[in-house]
């Protein structure tokens, strides 16, 4: 069980996991669209993100995150503010078409067909792990950071980490820092291609 | 509404496009003017609407 160190804030309370900054560092984090809504509402959390990306984390997104949290907007203008406020946070716009389209990507598609529950999963999930995987069995170290912990399933990925944030609402919500796990993905396909 | 023709059509995509993707970035060089900045956009975009329209959580 990790040991989590406390950090008091006179108006919002941050909880990180023991070794979440040696984690981040000199790595690159998919952020999920949950985590800009976060940002967004929590001065502390939004100051966090800000000060690793221009540090030695890379954060960065997709295209699909930007649509789901500038869905909703009313006017131009807003439109425009949500775009700014997501290009102020990430260092890029990762692109999928190549992810997506890979080799790489194909059987890891059908392996994330046979874990994934859909109830607990959308595609913007999906596109995420993919991007994941495209780091699978190289020296660099990647992760996805969302409160949507059960759309990743532990099949083959892990949470190695997570900051614990206040929400407007007064209710608690976990980032956590995703994984995926080389050993159990193999070890998945070992079993399931043996199994049929 | 009145009828509009493809290069009419394909006008008004070029200046959304012009307003939304091809926006210069507002980023300050100076990192607390730019994270000032972000804080000032992020209570901004709290007081438009209580957000409706976020991804499963």
């Amino acid at each position: 069980m990790p040991k989590i160190l406390i950090e008091f804030n006179l108006t919002k309370m941050l909880l990180q996991s023991e070794g979440i900054d040696s984690l981040l560092k000199k790595s690159t984090v998919f952020l999920d669209t949950n985590t800009f809504l976060i940002a967004q509402e929590n001065e502390e959390f939004l100051e966090f993100l800000y000060m690793k990306n221009n540090d030695d984390t890379a954060l960065v997104t997709i295209n699909s995150v930007v649509y789901e949290y500038t869905r909703g907007s009313t006017t131009v203008k807003e439109l425009q503010e949500r775009r700014d406020f997501v290009n102020g946070i990430v260092e890029t716009i990762q692109p999928i078409n190549k992810v997506i389209e890979s080799e790489k990507n194909d059987v890891f598609s059908l392996v994330m067909s046979l874990i994934t529950r859909s109830q607990d999963s959308q595609y913007t999930d999906y596109i995420l792990a993919s991007m994941l995987n495209m780091f699978r069995g190289t020296p660099e170290k990647c992760y996805a950071l969302t409160s949507d912990a059960k759309a990743f399933s532990r099949d083959i990925f892990n949470v190695v980490g997570s900051i614990t944030l206040d929400r407007r609402d007064k209710s608690l919500t976990h980032q956590c820092l995703i994984e995926l796990d080389e050993r159990k993905y193999q070890s998945l396909i070992e079993d399931v291609v043996s199994s049929k | 509404m009145s009828k509009k023709t493809p290069q009419q059509l394909n006008q008004y995509e070029k200046k959304l496009k012009k307003q939304v993707l091809e926006q210069k970035p507002k980023k300050h060089k100076n990192k607390q003017a730019e994270l000032k900045r972000l804080k000032t956009l992020a209570k901004d975009l709290n007081r438009v609407q209580p957000y409706k329209n976020a991804s499963s959580e």
